[in-house]
């Protein structure tokens, strides 16, 4: 039945310019300059490390994938919920006079976006592995794939959902030309927080790197990526490790308060023209 | 069928874009909404469809709109319900066949009767006015709603289309409620039901709409009209052999500017 709505979603995503600019693209640049650019002071700290050249080389690789993979996932949930926003009138006529119920278009939205995530994990993984293997010329191959697609799928689900609800949030409300400033929020605080857990110290107020979800995803990839404890802060790994576990539960309650929270929005969503936005 | 009581759509405060106070469209009937721009004909089928706030009674098949979920048997040529995923003409039709439950060769079918194929690889953004009018008109035929909503579906389109167009919506089975401000497509639908509609009001009905294209409008209250209308500037009849005749104007939007506006 509507199985082929999750199908042609996951096409049109595929071949949407912006998805693929953005999500693709931009992870390339930020990929590089990571490894070939930014990684430049970190080198010349590296001989006088206590925990080793290999383990600091493989901890900065793992700090940049954990951040990269939460760029790139912001970048595509943002534009994936500019398609929804553009979309409004079409969701309330589908609901009401289809057969693509607002749970169903719900289900199948985050379904075929996860997959998308999926292949994004896959291809910045590949990136970041060969740029800083390259970089710091040591093999920084990364030591649970299987664990890194299932924290990728859920670090997806979390900023598909995050997005969802800035975006339909002040529709519901009545404040639709908000979502062109709220929407782009998840893009501004993964970059944030990604620079706060590479390059600053949180010794003491590590609370925020434990229940901060963007911080919460950058850790559990990071754990993948390394298979070792995390640091609080990726440059300076003798400060302290985190508690993955910690990490791992306070991502999971973010995902269901959101779950719920975006299903009650989406029935009250209404139709709002694209010109309303601006 | 399709029942509206006391409808009020407003944009702005203290300016209704709609008011209607009763219209039915009966099961099979099919009726032609006649306006100038700005009037509130497309408002009314968004109403309908339940894409603008409203207050008042929609009821479809007898189910109050603001309950009505999965209701197979409506369809419309909005262009704007027609943007759910970003694809091209093929798969906006496979896709939207699929959600109606209807065989996609109907839309396809549809599609080489216009001679349209050239636009099946094409996103609906890339067509021109005629084009896209054509294919939302196609995706909404081709649905079987018992209910067909088409706002200004002639728009943009070359003549032979339009007269291909009218000849496949005469053969429609179900419900059709057409919105245009276009006079000259009476004559292809001549036994349809007219309304009038200005300034967000509905005035009607006349049967057949032939008795439209041999009347004329005069100004003021006229004894033997066959219907009257009241704007705020203006009340105006409409008079079978009499006035101006309306057939001798092309499109709606002159005869208001002319008539009721001056």
């Amino acid at each position: 039945m509507t199985l082929k709505y999750l199908k042609l979603h996951i096409k049109s995503m595929l071949s949407h310019p912006s998805i693929l600019g953005w999500g693709v693209g931009g992870t390339i640049i930020w990929a590089a300059l990571g490894a070939f650019i930014f990684s430049a002071e970190f080198l010349k700290t590296l001989e006088g490390s206590s925990i080793g050249y290999y383990v600091s080389a493989l901890y900065y690789t793992a700090g940049w994938f954990g951040c990269l993979s939460l760029y790139s996932f912001s970048t595509l949930a943002t534009g994936l919920m500019f398609n929804i926003f553009y979309s409004t009138a079409s969701v309330v006529y589908a609901s009401k006079f289809t057969k693509l119920t607002p749970v169903k278009y719900y289900i199948y939205n985050v379904l075929s976006s996860l997959l998308i995530f999926l292949v994004l994990s896959l291809f910045t993984l590949a990136s970041v592995y060969g740029f800083y293997s390259y970089s710091f010329k040591v093999n920084l191959y990364p030591r649970n794939i299987m664990l890194i697609l299932v924290f990728s799928l859920i670090a997806g689900l979390f900023l598909y959902l995050l997005s969802m609800l800035l975006t339909l949030l002040p529709i519901v409300l009545g404040h639709p030309k908000a979502v062109t400033t709220i929407a782009y929020a998840p893009m501004i605080f993964a970059m944030v927080f990604s620079y706060a857990q590479l390059y600053l110290y949180f010794t003491g107020i590590e609370e925020i790197i434990c229940l901060s979800p963007f911080n919460n995803i950058i850790s559990l990839l990071a754990y993948g990526y390394t298979g070792m404890n995390i640091p609080i802060t990726f440059t300076s790994p003798e400060e302290g490790f985190i508690n993955i576990y910690t990490c791992l539960t306070s991502l999971i309650c973010w995902l269901v308060a959101l779950s719920v929270i975006n299903i009650y929005i989406i029935k009250k969503m209404k139709a709002v023209s694209p010109y309303e936005f601006f | 069928m399709l029942e509206v009581y006391n409808l009020v759509v407003r944009y702005e405060k203290n300016r209704d874009a709609v008011n209607v106070s009763e219209f039915v469209l009966q099961d099979k009937e099919k009726i032609i909404i006649l306006g100038p721009n700005g009037s509130g004909k497309t408002t009314l089928i968004k109403a309908v469809l339940g894409l603008v706030n409203y207050e008042g009674d929609i009821k479809i098949n007898g189910k109050d709109l603001r309950k009505i979920k999965c209701e197979l048997s409506v369809s419309t040529n909005l262009e704007e319900v027609y943007s759910l995923l970003y694809l091209d003409i093929k798969d906006l039709i496979s896709l939207y066949m699929d959600l109606k439950g209807c065989d996609e060769e109907n839309a396809l079918k549809l599609v080489r009767y216009f001679g349209i194929e050239n636009t099946l690889n094409k996103k609906l953004w890339q067509l021109s006015t005629g084009q896209r009018k054509l294919v939302t008109n196609i995706l909404a035929i081709s649905s079987e709603g018992e209910i067909l909503l088409l706002d200004e579906c002639f728009d943009g389109i070359d003549p032979p289309r339009k007269a291909k167009l009218a000849n496949l919506l005469n053969r429609y089975e179900h419900s059709i409620l057409i919105t245009t401000h276009e006079l000259g497509m009476l004559k292809y639908l001549g036994q349809w039901g007219i309304y009038f509609m200005f300034e967000g009001k509905i005035f009607g009905k006349i049967m057949p709409a032939t008795k439209v294209l041999n009347a004329g409008i005069v100004v003021g209250d006229v004894d033997n009209a066959i219907l009257k209308v009241e704007t705020a500037n203006k009340k105006v009849s409409i008079v079978p052999q009499a006035g101006k005749p309306l057939k001798d104007f092309a499109d709606l939007n002159i005869l208001y500017e002319e008539l009721i506006m001056t």
